[in-house]
């Protein structure tokens, strides 16, 4: 949160929200 | 000068000293004029139906409160709100999950990032929901994309739609961004430095976040579950695409009642339920949250 999150956490962290991303834009993709 | 003195004119600003009781009445006669079609349309498409449907729940099909004594007696129709309030209560927790950690990396990312993770979220706003809703009809069919992956990687038949998991992942998505707008807009507006005060002060990084970010984000957290599960509550589409009819929803019943067997008396005492149920649950986090505001302000 003060700039130093560990890489481990800003990886992990970017992951998840890649998946919730696809997951939110699954539906539009179909389309 | 104010937008009613613009609005009303050059006369107002020229007005003699002892004409100021005529202006100031003039210009609350124009606030009250501003105000006029705003509380008409809420009269008008808000009051006004919800007292035809309170109404016609006392009355049809004949005179006293056999609507609501018929609703608050049925085991199916018992089934269906537990059902209902219990899906809405699964959406939020859902929400909440993926929502918390989106909105945290939303700020602690890059602008770039914030920026990327923003658009995303709005995504599902520039799509109409119905067509999201069969979508996700065509995602979660037997033999669609997600079954098909399910099954790749040794899931077995996993069966999405016309199941309550379905009509679960549908909401969530399309609720989610209602969780995460309401904390980001909190998580943007926290100080960091209180971060950094704590660390100094020794807290590890766990401890920080804990006991300083999280506090700190209640407030959107409470204003994000709130949205979610008012909105999940009344949710129609979703859940008559998505689910089944053995596990249908309040909204769907009422449908039912109203549209189908023409019942308008029953139809009506179920929103009036419903309604009544939801300021219940307003009436309790609103009470939740200050006896919690006056802890805080006690510790």
């Amino acid at each position: 949160m003060n700039g130093r999150l560990s890489t481990v956490w800003r990886a992990l962290l970017l992951l998840f929200c890649g998946i919730v991303a696809l997951w939110l834009v699954a539906p539009s993709l179909e389309q | 000068m104010t937008v009613i003195d613009a609005l009303s004119g050059p006369n107002t600003s020229r007005q003699a000293p002892d004409e100021l009781p005529v202006g100031a009445r003039r210009r609350r006669g124009g606030t009250v004029g501003l105000l006029l079609p705003a509380v008409v349309l809420v009269l008008g498409v808000f009051v006004v139906p919800l007292g035809i449907m309170l109404w016609r729940a006392l009355s049809e099909p004949e005179p006293g409160l056999g609507n609501f004594a018929w609703y608050l007696t049925d085991p199916v129709q018992r089934d269906v709100l537990a059902r209902t309030f219990t899906t809405g209560l699964i959406v939020t927790i859902v929400c909440l999950v993926i929502g918390y950690p989106y909105a945290y990396a939303m700020v602690a990312f890059g602008p770039k990032i914030r920026a990327l993770l923003t658009m995303l979220v709005l995504v599902p706003f520039w799509t109409s929901l119905m067509v999201r809703t069969f979508s996700w009809v065509i995602l979660l069919a037997d033999n669609g994309p997600v079954h098909s992956v399910l099954k790749s990687i040794g899931l077995g038949n996993v069966h999405l739609i016309r199941t309550n998991l379905g009509v679960v992942i549908g909401m969530s998505q399309i609720l989610l961004p209602f969780m995460v707008l309401p904390l980001y807009a909190v998580m943007a507006g926290i100080d960091r430095r209180l971060i950094l005060a704590s660390s100094s002060l020794g807290a590890r990084p766990a401890v920080s976040f804990l006991r300083v970010w999280v506090p700190l984000t209640l407030p959107g957290v409470g204003a994000g579950c709130l949205m979610v599960f008012i909105s999940s509550l009344g949710f129609y589409v979703t859940p008559a695409l998505l689910g089944s009819p053995d596990n249908a929803l309040i909204s769907q019943q009422i449908y039912a009642q109203v549209s189908s067997l023409l019942q308008w008396g029953k139809g009506g005492a179920m929103g009036v339920v419903l309604l009544v149920l939801t300021f219940l649950v307003l009436a309790v986090l609103a009470l939740a949250l200050r006896r919690a505001n006056r802890q805080g302000l006690r510790a």
